[in-house]
């Protein structure tokens, strides 16, 4: 009788034991995939809030070579920004960085880190514009932080 | 004498039996339970690096509806790649759930973080305000914009 209660015993264990080897590193991973998502999250929250930025000048220049949108956008916040994950609309149209002419980043025409305090400056040729005068501009941070305004001249 | 020994023997045999067949449910129940656990958690980690935000400019008079076309561009500003699919997007429009809805990618290939897709909703819209909601894998914009 013993022994039958010893042997029973003996099958359940490893069997609970087996079970706890597969739920016990599951567990884990669980908790562990979780934990690096949340902290993605929370990074991406704090760049978002200390991003920032001010559209000091969204003009419309005619000239004898090309009619323009020029537009200057200054860095007012503490993240750097990436430039390819900078988006323009114009009129509600979107321009992707190879429609944007004439770039310079703090001066710097051949980077593509926008560093807090610094200005982003570009121009849209009239060709690309589908509103002419343009009258709106809206730029948005890769965190989705944005600036709009109207176009002056 | 014999008797009692044959007795112990099936006895023994039946506790054999009775413990394997609970082991083996213990251990189905508990892979199934794994299963459950891992996909419960890859989906909860999925929504959490999901986040998008239309970024169209409601102050434009372009925006967002013309014949009989709403477009709205959404960009993506969590941390994991979503899919450009139609399907993979709900869209409620003034309250009601909108199946013809195209999608394209207007900044790449892929709708990775960082980047937009525009959301083109057939749906004929009388003059008035008017409100957008999209939904991706559990996050939510609304959008609100006048014709």
């Amino acid at each position: 009788m013993g022994f039958s209660i010893s042997g029973s015993f003996a099958i359940i264990a490893f069997a609970a034991f087996v079970a706890a080897g597969v739920l016990v590193p599951t567990a884990i991973n669980t908790v562990d995939d979780i934990s690096r998502a949340q902290q993605t999250a929370e990074d991406n929250r704090l760049l978002e809030q200390n991003t920032e930025i001010n559209i000091t000048r969204a003009e419309w220049s005619t000239s004898l070579l090309d009619d323009q949108v020029i537009i200057e956008v200054e860095n007012t916040g503490s993240t750097t920004l990436d430039l390819n994950e900078t988006d323009v609309l114009v009129d509600n149209s979107y321009y992707g960085r190879d429609d944007r002419s004439s770039e310079t980043v703090g001066g710097n025409s051949d980077s593509g880190l926008w560093r807090p305090g610094e200005t982003y400056s570009f121009v849209i040729l009239r060709a690309l514009l589908d509103q002419i005068p343009p009258e709106r501009v809206k730029i948005i941070t890769e965190f989705g932080v944005a600036d709009s305004g109207n176009v002056q001249g | 004498m014999a008797s009692v020994s044959v007795s112990h023997t099936i006895i023994f045999i039946a506790s054999i039996i009775v413990a394997a067949s609970v082991a083996g449910v213990l251990t189905t129940e508990v892979d199934r339970l794994n299963h459950a656990v891992t996909q419960s958690a890859l989906d909860t980690s999925e929504k959490i690096q999901t986040d998008i935000q239309v970024i169209s400019d409601g102050g434009s008079d372009n925006c967002c509806y013309d014949s009989g076309v709403i477009t709205v561009l959404v960009k993506n500003t969590g941390s994991r790649l979503l899919p450009a699919n139609a399907d993979f997007i709900d869209v409620i429009v003034d309250g009601s759930i909108e199946t013809d809805v195209s999608v394209s990618v207007v900044d790449g290939d892929l709708w990775a973080p960082g980047d937009v897709l525009r959301v083109e909703i057939t749906r004929s819209l009388d003059s008035g305000d008017h409100r957008v909601k999209l939904i991706v894998d559990g996050d939510d914009e609304v959008f609100e914009f006048r014709t």
